[in-house]
Protein backbone atom coordinates (compact mmCIF):
# COMPACT_ATOMS: atom_id res chain seq x y z
CA UNK A 1 0.00 0.00 0.00
CA UNK A 2 1.38 3.39 -0.84
CA UNK A 3 2.10 5.90 1.85
CA UNK A 4 -0.53 8.22 0.40
CA UNK A 5 -3.22 5.62 1.00
CA UNK A 6 -2.07 4.86 4.52
CA UNK A 7 -1.95 8.50 5.45
CA UNK A 8 -3.94 10.41 2.89
CA UNK A 9 -3.91 13.86 4.53
CA UNK A 10 -1.17 15.66 6.40
CA UNK A 11 -1.83 15.53 10.11
CA UNK A 12 -4.36 12.73 9.99
CA UNK A 13 -3.55 9.28 11.24
CA UNK A 14 -4.32 6.22 9.09
CA UNK A 15 -7.56 5.67 10.95
CA UNK A 16 -8.83 9.14 10.04
CA UNK A 17 -8.23 10.25 13.60
CA UNK A 18 -6.42 13.48 14.16
CA UNK A 19 -2.73 12.98 14.83
CA UNK A 20 -2.54 15.62 17.54
CA UNK A 21 1.16 15.30 18.29
CA UNK A 22 1.90 15.96 14.68
CA UNK A 23 -0.66 18.75 14.37
CA UNK A 24 0.82 20.55 17.38
CA UNK A 25 4.07 20.93 15.49
CA UNK A 26 2.23 23.12 12.99
CA UNK A 27 1.67 25.77 15.68
CA UNK A 28 4.90 27.50 16.70
CA UNK A 29 3.40 29.25 19.72
CA UNK A 30 2.54 25.94 21.39
CA UNK A 31 6.19 25.29 22.10
CA UNK A 32 6.59 28.36 24.30
CA UNK A 33 6.50 28.50 28.05
CA UNK A 34 4.40 30.77 30.23
CA UNK A 35 5.64 31.53 33.74
CA UNK A 36 8.10 28.68 33.34
CA UNK A 37 5.40 26.16 32.41
CA UNK A 38 4.41 24.79 29.01
CA UNK A 39 1.60 26.86 27.54
CA UNK A 40 -1.81 25.23 27.83
CA UNK A 41 -3.95 27.34 25.54
CA UNK A 42 -7.62 26.89 26.39
CA UNK A 43 -8.91 30.23 25.13
CA UNK A 44 -9.63 29.18 21.58
CA UNK A 45 -13.13 30.63 21.54
CA UNK A 46 -11.56 34.06 22.04
CA UNK A 47 -9.06 33.51 19.29
CA UNK A 48 -7.29 30.42 18.04
CA UNK A 49 -3.56 30.10 17.38
CA UNK A 50 -2.14 30.22 13.86
CA UNK A 51 -0.48 27.33 12.06
CA UNK A 52 2.64 27.77 9.95
CA UNK A 53 0.54 27.37 6.82
CA UNK A 54 -1.26 30.62 7.66
CA UNK A 55 1.78 32.52 8.91
CA UNK A 56 3.84 31.50 5.88
CA UNK A 57 1.13 32.29 3.34
CA UNK A 58 0.97 35.87 4.61
CA UNK A 59 4.72 36.13 4.93
CA UNK A 60 5.07 34.99 1.32
CA UNK A 61 2.62 37.65 0.14
CA UNK A 62 4.57 40.41 1.85
CA UNK A 63 7.96 39.09 0.79
CA UNK A 64 7.26 38.04 -2.77
CA UNK A 65 4.25 39.69 -4.39
CA UNK A 66 2.95 42.52 -2.20
CA UNK A 67 0.89 44.87 -4.37
CA UNK A 68 -2.55 46.39 -4.47
CA UNK A 69 -5.28 44.32 -6.08
CA UNK A 70 -7.44 44.98 -9.15
CA UNK A 71 -5.50 48.13 -9.98
CA UNK A 72 -2.18 47.66 -11.69
CA UNK A 73 -1.19 45.89 -14.87
CA UNK A 74 2.20 45.09 -13.42
CA UNK A 75 3.18 41.55 -12.52
CA UNK A 76 3.01 41.91 -8.74
CA UNK A 77 -0.49 43.36 -8.89
CA UNK A 78 -1.59 40.54 -11.17
CA UNK A 79 -0.22 37.95 -8.75
CA UNK A 80 -1.76 39.68 -5.70
CA UNK A 81 -5.13 39.99 -7.45
CA UNK A 82 -5.05 36.33 -8.42
CA UNK A 83 -4.20 35.22 -4.88
CA UNK A 84 -6.88 37.49 -3.42
CA UNK A 85 -9.59 36.19 -5.74
CA UNK A 86 -8.40 32.62 -5.29
CA UNK A 87 -8.88 33.18 -1.55
CA UNK A 88 -12.46 34.22 -2.25
CA UNK A 89 -13.11 31.01 -4.20
CA UNK A 90 -11.48 28.94 -1.46
CA UNK A 91 -13.77 30.52 1.12
CA UNK A 92 -16.79 29.97 -1.11
CA UNK A 93 -15.86 26.31 -1.26
CA UNK A 94 -15.25 26.18 2.49
CA UNK A 95 -18.89 27.02 3.26
CA UNK A 96 -20.23 25.56 -0.01
CA UNK A 97 -21.49 28.89 -1.31
CA UNK A 98 -23.00 28.59 -4.79
CA UNK A 99 -20.84 31.42 -6.12
CA UNK A 100 -17.68 33.23 -5.11
CA UNK A 101 -19.49 36.45 -6.07
CA UNK A 102 -21.47 35.96 -2.88
CA UNK A 103 -18.40 36.16 -0.65
CA UNK A 104 -17.87 39.67 0.75
CA UNK A 105 -14.66 40.15 2.68
CA UNK A 106 -15.17 42.06 5.92
CA UNK A 107 -13.12 42.79 9.02
CA UNK A 108 -14.89 39.92 10.71
CA UNK A 109 -18.26 38.67 11.85
CA UNK A 110 -19.11 41.93 13.60
CA UNK A 111 -18.59 44.02 10.50
CA UNK A 112 -20.51 41.49 8.40
CA UNK A 113 -23.54 41.76 10.68
CA UNK A 114 -23.34 45.55 10.70
CA UNK A 115 -23.16 45.50 6.91
CA UNK A 116 -26.34 43.45 6.71
CA UNK A 117 -28.13 45.65 9.25
CA UNK A 118 -27.22 48.90 7.54
CA UNK A 119 -27.37 47.88 3.91
CA UNK A 120 -30.01 45.18 3.71
CA UNK A 121 -32.44 46.43 6.35
CA UNK A 122 -32.00 50.08 7.23
CA UNK A 123 -33.42 51.43 3.96
CA UNK A 124 -36.60 49.36 4.12
CA UNK A 125 -37.39 48.85 7.80
CA UNK A 126 -40.51 50.59 9.11
CA UNK A 127 -41.48 51.48 12.66
CA UNK A 128 -43.01 48.41 14.27
CA UNK A 129 -41.13 45.94 12.07
CA UNK A 130 -39.45 43.23 14.11
CA UNK A 131 -35.99 41.69 14.25
CA UNK A 132 -36.02 38.37 16.09
CA UNK A 133 -32.86 37.10 17.75
CA UNK A 134 -32.11 34.67 20.59
CA UNK A 135 -31.17 35.17 24.21
CA UNK A 136 -27.77 33.56 23.68
CA UNK A 137 -26.46 35.96 21.04
CA UNK A 138 -23.02 37.50 21.27
CA UNK A 139 -23.07 41.29 21.61
CA UNK A 140 -22.11 41.46 17.93
CA UNK A 141 -25.48 39.98 16.99
CA UNK A 142 -27.40 42.20 19.42
CA UNK A 143 -26.00 45.72 19.27
CA UNK A 144 -26.11 46.19 15.46
CA UNK A 145 -29.83 45.40 15.64
CA UNK A 146 -30.36 47.73 18.60
CA UNK A 147 -28.73 50.50 16.60
CA UNK A 148 -30.87 49.62 13.60
CA UNK A 149 -34.01 49.68 15.75
CA UNK A 150 -33.09 53.13 17.07
CA UNK A 151 -32.59 54.32 13.52
CA UNK A 152 -35.81 52.91 12.11
CA UNK A 153 -38.28 52.48 14.96
CA UNK A 154 -38.18 48.71 14.49
CA UNK A 155 -38.45 46.44 17.52
CA UNK A 156 -35.90 43.87 18.70
CA UNK A 157 -37.49 40.69 20.02
CA UNK A 158 -35.60 37.99 21.88
CA UNK A 159 -36.43 34.27 21.82
CA UNK A 160 -35.85 32.53 25.16
CA UNK A 161 -33.50 29.72 26.18
CA UNK A 162 -33.86 27.04 28.86
CA UNK A 163 -31.65 26.41 31.87
CA UNK A 164 -29.43 24.09 29.85
CA UNK A 165 -28.74 26.97 27.49
CA UNK A 166 -30.81 25.53 24.65
CA UNK A 167 -32.92 27.65 22.34
CA UNK A 168 -36.65 27.14 22.81
CA UNK A 169 -37.49 26.71 19.14
CA UNK A 170 -41.24 26.47 19.69
CA UNK A 171 -41.17 29.77 21.56
CA UNK A 172 -39.17 31.31 18.77
CA UNK A 173 -41.74 30.00 16.28
CA UNK A 174 -44.50 31.54 18.39
CA UNK A 175 -42.76 34.91 18.29
CA UNK A 176 -42.80 35.10 14.50
CA UNK A 177 -45.34 37.65 13.36
CA UNK A 178 -46.21 39.22 10.04
CA UNK A 179 -43.90 42.08 11.04
CA UNK A 180 -40.83 39.83 11.51
CA UNK A 181 -38.26 40.96 8.95
CA UNK A 182 -35.25 38.88 9.98
CA UNK A 183 -34.22 36.10 12.32
CA UNK A 184 -30.68 36.39 13.65
CA UNK A 185 -29.18 33.33 15.31
CA UNK A 186 -25.78 32.25 16.54
CA UNK A 187 -24.69 28.90 15.12
CA UNK A 188 -22.53 27.93 18.12
CA UNK A 189 -22.71 30.01 21.31
CA UNK A 190 -19.36 31.34 22.51
CA UNK A 191 -20.59 31.68 26.09
CA UNK A 192 -22.41 28.34 26.46
CA UNK A 193 -21.15 26.12 23.66
CA UNK A 194 -24.69 25.38 22.50
CA UNK A 195 -24.99 24.28 18.88
CA UNK A 196 -28.25 25.74 17.65
CA UNK A 197 -30.63 23.89 15.32
CA UNK A 198 -29.98 26.38 12.54
CA UNK A 199 -31.39 24.21 9.76
CA UNK A 200 -34.65 23.80 11.67
CA UNK A 201 -34.90 27.54 12.32
CA UNK A 202 -34.22 28.26 8.64
CA UNK A 203 -36.94 25.80 7.60
CA UNK A 204 -39.34 27.51 9.97
CA UNK A 205 -38.39 30.95 8.68
CA UNK A 206 -38.69 29.84 5.06
CA UNK A 207 -42.37 29.01 5.61
CA UNK A 208 -42.93 32.65 6.55
CA UNK A 209 -40.55 33.96 3.90
CA UNK A 210 -38.29 35.52 6.56
CA UNK A 211 -34.56 35.69 5.91
CA UNK A 212 -32.16 34.19 8.47
CA UNK A 213 -28.75 35.57 9.42
CA UNK A 214 -26.36 33.11 11.05
CA UNK A 215 -23.44 34.22 13.23
CA UNK A 216 -20.99 31.47 12.40
CA UNK A 217 -17.93 32.82 14.23
CA UNK A 218 -17.74 29.88 16.65
CA UNK A 219 -18.98 27.27 14.19
CA UNK A 220 -16.47 27.26 11.36
CA UNK A 221 -13.49 26.10 13.51
CA UNK A 222 -15.43 23.01 14.57
CA UNK A 223 -18.18 22.12 12.11
CA UNK A 224 -18.44 21.56 8.40
CA UNK A 225 -20.62 24.45 7.34
CA UNK A 226 -22.75 24.18 4.20
CA UNK A 227 -24.80 27.31 3.69
CA UNK A 228 -26.93 25.64 1.02
CA UNK A 229 -27.73 22.74 3.28
CA UNK A 230 -28.55 25.09 6.18
CA UNK A 231 -30.69 27.08 3.73
CA UNK A 232 -29.88 30.35 5.50
CA UNK A 233 -29.69 33.73 3.80
CA UNK A 234 -26.70 35.41 5.48
CA UNK A 235 -23.72 33.65 7.05
CA UNK A 236 -20.95 35.53 8.84
CA UNK A 237 -17.57 34.30 10.05
CA UNK A 238 -14.23 35.50 11.43
CA UNK A 239 -10.92 34.06 10.29
CA UNK A 240 -9.17 34.37 13.65
CA UNK A 241 -11.54 31.94 15.34
CA UNK A 242 -10.60 29.30 12.76
CA UNK A 243 -6.80 29.59 12.91
CA UNK A 244 -6.60 32.46 10.43
CA UNK A 245 -5.48 36.05 10.95
CA UNK A 246 -7.32 38.76 12.86
CA UNK A 247 -9.03 41.60 11.04
CA UNK A 248 -10.59 39.50 8.30
CA UNK A 249 -13.80 37.57 7.92
CA UNK A 250 -16.63 37.39 5.50
CA UNK A 251 -20.27 37.78 4.80
CA UNK A 252 -21.95 35.25 2.60
CA UNK A 253 -25.39 36.15 1.29
CA UNK A 254 -27.56 34.96 -1.54
CA UNK A 255 -26.68 36.77 -4.73
CA UNK A 256 -30.24 38.04 -5.20
CA UNK A 257 -30.11 39.67 -1.76
CA UNK A 258 -26.69 41.20 -2.36
CA UNK A 259 -27.78 42.56 -5.76
CA UNK A 260 -30.72 44.31 -4.12
CA UNK A 261 -28.62 45.78 -1.28
CA UNK A 262 -27.17 49.27 -1.72
CA UNK A 263 -23.46 49.80 -0.99
CA UNK A 264 -22.64 50.33 2.67
CA UNK A 265 -19.39 52.22 2.49
CA UNK A 266 -18.22 54.35 -0.43
CA UNK A 267 -14.74 54.70 -1.82
CA UNK A 268 -12.36 53.12 -4.25
CA UNK A 269 -12.74 49.54 -5.40
CA UNK A 270 -16.54 49.57 -4.99
CA UNK A 271 -17.17 51.74 -8.05
CA UNK A 272 -16.97 51.13 -11.76
CA UNK A 273 -17.22 54.81 -12.81
CA UNK A 274 -17.24 58.02 -10.78
CA UNK A 275 -18.35 61.44 -11.97
CA UNK A 276 -20.01 64.35 -10.24
CA UNK A 277 -23.14 63.77 -12.22
CA UNK A 278 -23.41 60.26 -10.81
CA UNK A 279 -21.41 57.22 -9.83
CA UNK A 280 -21.87 53.68 -11.05
CA UNK A 281 -21.18 51.02 -8.47
CA UNK A 282 -19.03 48.03 -9.13
CA UNK A 283 -20.50 44.58 -9.49
CA UNK A 284 -20.55 41.94 -6.81
CA UNK A 285 -18.69 41.32 -4.65
CA UNK A 286 -16.64 44.51 -5.05
CA UNK A 287 -19.70 46.73 -4.50
CA UNK A 288 -19.31 46.01 -0.78
CA UNK A 289 -15.53 46.22 -0.55
CA UNK A 290 -14.66 49.90 -0.47
CA UNK A 291 -11.00 50.80 -0.21
CA UNK A 292 -7.91 48.65 -0.40
CA UNK A 293 -8.89 45.37 1.19
CA UNK A 294 -7.02 43.27 3.75
CA UNK A 295 -5.19 41.33 1.06
CA UNK A 296 -2.78 39.44 3.31
CA UNK A 297 -5.69 38.70 5.63
CA UNK A 298 -7.77 37.17 2.86
CA UNK A 299 -4.82 35.03 1.78
CA UNK A 300 -4.24 33.96 5.39
CA UNK A 301 -7.92 33.17 5.92
CA UNK A 302 -7.96 30.96 2.84
CA UNK A 303 -4.81 29.22 4.06
CA UNK A 304 -6.57 28.53 7.37
CA UNK A 305 -9.60 27.10 5.57
CA UNK A 306 -7.36 24.88 3.46
CA UNK A 307 -5.50 23.79 6.57
CA UNK A 308 -8.74 22.76 8.27
CA UNK A 309 -9.88 20.96 5.13
CA UNK A 310 -6.57 19.11 4.92
CA UNK A 311 -7.04 17.78 8.45
CA UNK A 312 -10.70 17.08 7.81
CA UNK A 313 -13.28 18.84 9.94
CA UNK A 314 -14.96 15.58 10.97
CA UNK A 315 -11.64 14.38 12.44
CA UNK A 316 -11.17 17.76 14.15
CA UNK A 317 -14.69 17.69 15.54
CA UNK A 318 -14.34 14.10 16.79
CA UNK A 319 -11.14 14.97 18.63
CA UNK A 320 -12.62 18.10 20.19
CA UNK A 321 -15.80 16.33 21.24
CA UNK A 322 -13.70 13.68 22.95
CA UNK A 323 -11.89 16.40 24.89
CA UNK A 324 -15.20 18.06 25.71
CA UNK A 325 -16.63 14.81 27.06
CA UNK A 326 -13.49 14.04 29.03
CA UNK A 327 -13.24 17.50 30.59
CA UNK A 328 -16.98 17.72 31.29
CA UNK A 329 -16.93 14.37 33.08
CA UNK A 330 -13.98 15.39 35.22
CA UNK A 331 -15.33 18.85 35.99
CA UNK A 332 -18.69 17.48 37.06
CA UNK A 333 -16.83 15.73 39.87
CA UNK A 334 -15.19 18.92 41.14
CA UNK A 335 -16.97 20.03 44.28
CA UNK A 336 -18.58 23.44 44.02
CA UNK A 337 -18.02 23.62 40.27
CA UNK A 338 -21.05 24.46 38.19
CA UNK A 339 -21.02 24.19 34.42
CA UNK A 340 -23.01 26.95 32.74
CA UNK A 341 -24.38 25.61 29.49
CA UNK A 342 -25.28 21.94 29.36
CA UNK A 343 -27.02 21.71 26.00
CA UNK A 344 -27.44 18.36 24.30
CA UNK A 345 -25.26 19.42 21.39
CA UNK A 346 -22.26 21.52 22.27
CA UNK A 347 -19.15 22.92 20.68
CA UNK A 348 -15.93 22.43 22.66
CA UNK A 349 -16.66 25.17 25.19
CA UNK A 350 -17.12 24.78 28.96
CA UNK A 351 -18.13 27.84 30.96
CA UNK A 352 -18.23 27.40 34.71
CA UNK A 353 -18.25 28.95 38.12
CA UNK A 354 -16.46 27.66 41.20
CA UNK A 355 -17.89 28.33 44.66
CA UNK A 356 -15.86 30.77 46.69
CA UNK A 357 -13.51 31.75 43.88
CA UNK A 358 -14.18 34.70 41.66
CA UNK A 359 -13.35 33.97 37.99
CA UNK A 360 -10.88 36.86 38.02
CA UNK A 361 -8.79 35.27 40.73
CA UNK A 362 -9.09 31.89 39.11
CA UNK A 363 -7.85 33.29 35.79
CA UNK A 364 -4.85 34.96 37.38
CA UNK A 365 -3.79 31.95 39.43
CA UNK A 366 -4.31 29.43 36.65
CA UNK A 367 -2.30 31.61 34.27
CA UNK A 368 0.68 31.02 36.51
CA UNK A 369 0.48 27.33 35.76
CA UNK A 370 0.67 28.17 32.07
CA UNK A 371 -3.06 27.74 31.46
CA UNK A 372 -4.80 30.41 29.40
CA UNK A 373 -8.53 30.63 29.88
CA UNK A 374 -11.13 33.35 29.59
CA UNK A 375 -12.96 34.99 32.44
CA UNK A 376 -15.71 37.58 32.40
CA UNK A 377 -18.95 38.00 30.52
CA UNK A 378 -17.72 36.68 27.14
CA UNK A 379 -19.44 39.51 25.30
CA UNK A 380 -22.76 37.89 26.07
CA UNK A 381 -24.06 39.82 29.07
CA UNK A 382 -27.72 38.82 28.53
CA UNK A 383 -26.61 35.20 28.91
CA UNK A 384 -24.82 36.00 32.19
CA UNK A 385 -27.95 37.76 33.39
CA UNK A 386 -30.10 34.76 32.48
CA UNK A 387 -27.93 32.43 34.54
CA UNK A 388 -27.66 35.07 37.28
CA UNK A 389 -23.88 35.15 37.25
CA UNK A 390 -21.77 38.28 36.89
CA UNK A 391 -18.99 36.39 35.20
CA UNK A 392 -17.85 32.87 34.42
CA UNK A 393 -14.57 31.21 33.66
CA UNK A 394 -14.44 29.44 30.31
CA UNK A 395 -12.20 26.86 28.74
CA UNK A 396 -12.50 26.26 25.02
CA UNK A 397 -10.67 23.67 22.99
CA UNK A 398 -8.97 23.79 19.65
CA UNK A 399 -7.76 20.99 17.44
CA UNK A 400 -4.32 20.93 19.12
CA UNK A 401 -5.46 20.48 22.72
CA UNK A 402 -4.89 17.21 24.54
CA UNK A 403 -6.23 15.22 27.49
CA UNK A 404 -2.96 15.85 29.27
CA UNK A 405 -3.65 19.57 28.99
CA UNK A 406 -7.10 19.07 30.49
CA UNK A 407 -5.38 17.35 33.41
CA UNK A 408 -2.99 20.29 33.84
CA UNK A 409 -6.00 22.59 33.92
CA UNK A 410 -7.82 20.45 36.49
CA UNK A 411 -4.71 20.32 38.64
CA UNK A 412 -4.30 24.11 38.44
CA UNK A 413 -7.96 24.48 39.39
CA UNK A 414 -7.35 22.53 42.60
CA UNK A 415 -4.26 24.57 43.36
CA UNK A 416 -6.19 27.80 42.88
CA UNK A 417 -8.82 26.58 45.27
CA UNK A 418 -6.20 25.64 47.86
CA UNK A 419 -4.61 29.03 47.51
CA UNK A 420 -7.79 30.98 48.08
CA UNK A 421 -9.48 28.69 50.58
CA UNK B 1 -3.37 28.44 58.94
CA UNK B 2 -4.39 30.10 55.72
CA UNK B 3 -0.79 30.68 54.71
CA UNK B 4 -0.06 26.96 54.93
CA UNK B 5 -0.75 26.16 51.32
CA UNK B 6 1.36 29.09 50.14
CA UNK B 7 4.46 28.53 52.16
CA UNK B 8 4.51 24.77 52.19
CA UNK B 9 4.53 23.60 55.79
CA UNK B 10 5.11 19.94 55.00
CA UNK B 11 6.41 17.70 52.27
CA UNK B 12 3.08 17.29 50.59
CA UNK B 13 2.40 20.96 50.24
CA UNK B 14 5.79 21.44 48.58
CA UNK B 15 4.30 19.81 45.52
CA UNK B 16 1.22 21.97 45.88
CA UNK B 17 3.26 25.14 45.88
CA UNK B 18 3.19 27.14 42.67
CA UNK B 19 6.19 26.72 40.37
CA UNK B 20 9.10 28.85 41.58
CA UNK B 21 9.63 31.43 38.91
CA UNK B 22 9.91 35.19 39.35
CA UNK B 23 6.37 35.57 38.04
CA UNK B 24 4.91 33.04 40.41
CA UNK B 25 6.70 34.65 43.31
CA UNK B 26 4.72 37.72 42.50
CA UNK B 27 1.61 35.53 42.35
CA UNK B 28 2.38 34.64 45.94
CA UNK B 29 2.90 38.31 46.58
CA UNK B 30 -0.45 39.16 45.05
CA UNK B 31 -2.36 36.62 47.09
CA UNK B 32 -0.40 37.30 50.22
CA UNK B 33 -1.71 36.84 53.70
CA UNK B 34 -3.24 40.26 54.11
CA UNK B 35 -5.21 40.12 50.85
CA UNK B 36 -6.41 36.58 51.49
CA UNK B 37 -7.36 37.53 55.00
CA UNK B 38 -9.27 40.66 54.00
CA UNK B 39 -10.96 38.66 51.22
CA UNK B 40 -12.04 35.98 53.63
CA UNK B 41 -13.13 38.37 56.39
CA UNK B 42 -13.70 41.74 54.79
CA UNK B 43 -14.07 44.68 57.17
CA UNK B 44 -17.09 46.96 56.90
CA UNK B 45 -18.74 44.60 54.45
CA UNK B 46 -22.17 46.10 54.86
CA UNK B 47 -23.71 49.45 54.09
CA UNK B 48 -23.74 51.62 57.22
CA UNK B 49 -27.14 52.62 58.60
CA UNK B 50 -28.33 56.03 57.53
CA UNK B 51 -25.59 56.60 54.97
CA UNK B 52 -25.74 59.90 53.08
CA UNK B 53 -23.81 59.00 49.95
CA UNK B 54 -23.39 55.84 47.95
CA UNK B 55 -22.40 54.66 44.49
CA UNK B 56 -22.23 51.43 42.56
CA UNK B 57 -18.95 50.34 41.07
CA UNK B 58 -19.43 47.94 38.24
CA UNK B 59 -16.77 46.33 36.13
CA UNK B 60 -18.63 44.57 33.38
CA UNK B 61 -15.51 42.96 32.04
CA UNK B 62 -14.53 41.23 35.27
CA UNK B 63 -17.97 40.92 36.79
CA UNK B 64 -17.04 42.91 39.89
CA UNK B 65 -20.12 44.69 41.19
CA UNK B 66 -19.94 46.58 44.47
CA UNK B 67 -21.73 49.38 46.29
CA UNK B 68 -19.88 51.74 48.59
CA UNK B 69 -21.80 53.88 51.08
CA UNK B 70 -20.63 56.61 53.42
CA UNK B 71 -21.89 58.18 56.64
CA UNK B 72 -20.56 61.71 56.85
CA UNK B 73 -20.23 63.96 59.83
CA UNK B 74 -19.59 67.35 58.34
CA UNK B 75 -16.51 66.87 56.19
CA UNK B 76 -15.48 63.67 57.93
CA UNK B 77 -16.14 60.11 56.78
CA UNK B 78 -17.49 58.68 59.94
CA UNK B 79 -18.26 55.23 58.59
CA UNK B 80 -17.79 53.66 55.18
CA UNK B 81 -19.04 50.26 54.13
CA UNK B 82 -19.41 48.16 50.99
CA UNK B 83 -21.28 45.18 49.69
CA UNK B 84 -21.44 43.20 46.50
CA UNK B 85 -19.73 40.45 44.57
CA UNK B 86 -16.13 40.86 43.65
CA UNK B 87 -12.79 39.15 43.27
CA UNK B 88 -10.27 38.84 46.08
CA UNK B 89 -8.30 41.91 45.00
CA UNK B 90 -11.35 44.18 44.82
CA UNK B 91 -12.73 42.82 48.08
CA UNK B 92 -9.46 43.23 49.95
CA UNK B 93 -8.95 46.69 48.50
CA UNK B 94 -12.46 47.74 49.54
CA UNK B 95 -11.94 46.31 52.99
CA UNK B 96 -8.61 48.08 53.50
CA UNK B 97 -10.02 51.29 52.05
CA UNK B 98 -12.99 51.42 54.40
CA UNK B 99 -10.60 51.11 57.33
CA UNK B 100 -8.18 53.71 56.03
CA UNK B 101 -10.79 56.39 55.33
CA UNK B 102 -12.49 56.14 58.71
CA UNK B 103 -12.41 59.51 60.45
CA UNK B 104 -10.60 61.25 57.61
CA UNK B 105 -11.87 64.39 55.91
CA UNK B 106 -13.15 64.29 52.32
CA UNK B 107 -10.12 66.20 51.02
CA UNK B 108 -7.80 63.78 52.80
CA UNK B 109 -9.66 60.84 51.31
CA UNK B 110 -9.46 62.27 47.80
CA UNK B 111 -5.77 62.90 48.34
CA UNK B 112 -5.45 59.30 49.53
CA UNK B 113 -7.10 58.09 46.32
CA UNK B 114 -4.57 60.10 44.29
CA UNK B 115 -1.67 58.74 46.32
CA UNK B 116 -2.98 55.20 45.96
CA UNK B 117 -3.17 55.54 42.18
CA UNK B 118 0.32 56.99 42.14
CA UNK B 119 1.92 54.10 44.02
CA UNK B 120 0.09 51.56 41.84
CA UNK B 121 1.34 53.36 38.72
CA UNK B 122 4.93 53.61 39.98
CA UNK B 123 6.07 50.24 41.29
CA UNK B 124 9.66 51.49 41.56
CA UNK B 125 8.84 54.26 44.02
CA UNK B 126 9.06 53.60 47.76
CA UNK B 127 5.90 53.06 49.79
CA UNK B 128 3.87 56.15 50.58
CA UNK B 129 3.90 56.41 54.39
CA UNK B 130 0.59 58.28 54.29
CA UNK B 131 -1.09 55.18 52.92
CA UNK B 132 -0.07 52.84 55.70
CA UNK B 133 -1.41 49.34 55.13
CA UNK B 134 -2.76 50.26 51.71
CA UNK B 135 0.82 49.91 50.48
CA UNK B 136 0.31 46.16 50.85
CA UNK B 137 -1.84 46.28 47.72
CA UNK B 138 1.04 47.51 45.60
CA UNK B 139 1.79 43.94 44.60
CA UNK B 140 -1.05 44.18 42.06
CA UNK B 141 1.19 46.44 39.97
CA UNK B 142 2.88 43.29 38.71
CA UNK B 143 -0.51 42.23 37.31
CA UNK B 144 -1.59 44.99 34.93
CA UNK B 145 -4.95 43.33 34.28
CA UNK B 146 -5.75 43.42 38.00
CA UNK B 147 -4.89 47.03 38.83
CA UNK B 148 -8.45 47.97 37.84
CA UNK B 149 -9.70 45.68 40.62
CA UNK B 150 -7.68 47.42 43.31
CA UNK B 151 -8.89 50.80 42.06
CA UNK B 152 -12.59 49.98 41.74
CA UNK B 153 -13.49 50.62 45.42
CA UNK B 154 -11.69 53.97 45.33
CA UNK B 155 -13.35 55.05 42.11
CA UNK B 156 -16.67 54.06 43.59
CA UNK B 157 -16.00 56.00 46.78
CA UNK B 158 -14.95 59.03 44.76
CA UNK B 159 -18.16 58.77 42.75
CA UNK B 160 -20.24 58.55 45.92
CA UNK B 161 -18.52 61.63 47.36
CA UNK B 162 -19.05 63.47 44.07
CA UNK B 163 -22.75 62.64 44.17
CA UNK B 164 -22.63 60.21 41.25
CA UNK B 165 -24.72 57.07 41.37
CA UNK B 166 -22.58 54.77 39.34
CA UNK B 167 -19.06 54.36 38.15
CA UNK B 168 -18.25 51.98 35.39
CA UNK B 169 -14.66 50.98 35.38
CA UNK B 170 -14.75 49.47 31.93
CA UNK B 171 -12.89 51.59 29.48
CA UNK B 172 -12.26 49.05 26.81
CA UNK B 173 -13.54 45.64 26.05
CA UNK B 174 -11.54 42.98 24.28
CA UNK B 175 -13.28 40.63 21.94
CA UNK B 176 -14.29 37.29 23.30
Amino acid sequence: MSEALVNPEPGTAPTGRLDVDRVRQDFPVLSRQVHGKPLVYLDNAATAQRPLAVIESMDRFYREYNANVHRGVHQLSVEASEAFEKARRTMAGFINAPSHREIIFTRGTTEAINLVAQSAFRPSLKPGDEILITRMEHHSNIVPWQILCEQTGAVLRVAPINSAGELLVDDLAGMITERTRLIGIVHVSNALGTINPVREVCRLARRHDIPVLVDGAQATPHLEVDVQDLDCDFYCLSAHKMYGPTGIGLLWARESLLEAMPPWQGGGEMISRVSFSGTVYNELPHKFEAGTPNIAGAIGMAAAAEYLQSLGLPAVAAHEQELLDYATGKMEQVEGLKIIGTAEGKGPVIAFTLDGIHPNDLGTIIDHYGVALRTGHHCAMPVMEFFDVAATARISFGLYNTRAEVDVFLDALERARKMLD
Amino acid sequence: MLAGSETGGDNKSMSDAPPQTPASRSLDALYKRIILEHNRSPRNARLPDGYQASARGFDALCGDDIRVAVCLEGEKLQETGFEGEACAVTTASASLMTEWVRGRRIDQVLDGARRFRRVLDNPDQPDDPQLGELNQLRSVSAFPSRVRNALLPWKTLEAALAGKDEVNSVTKEPNP
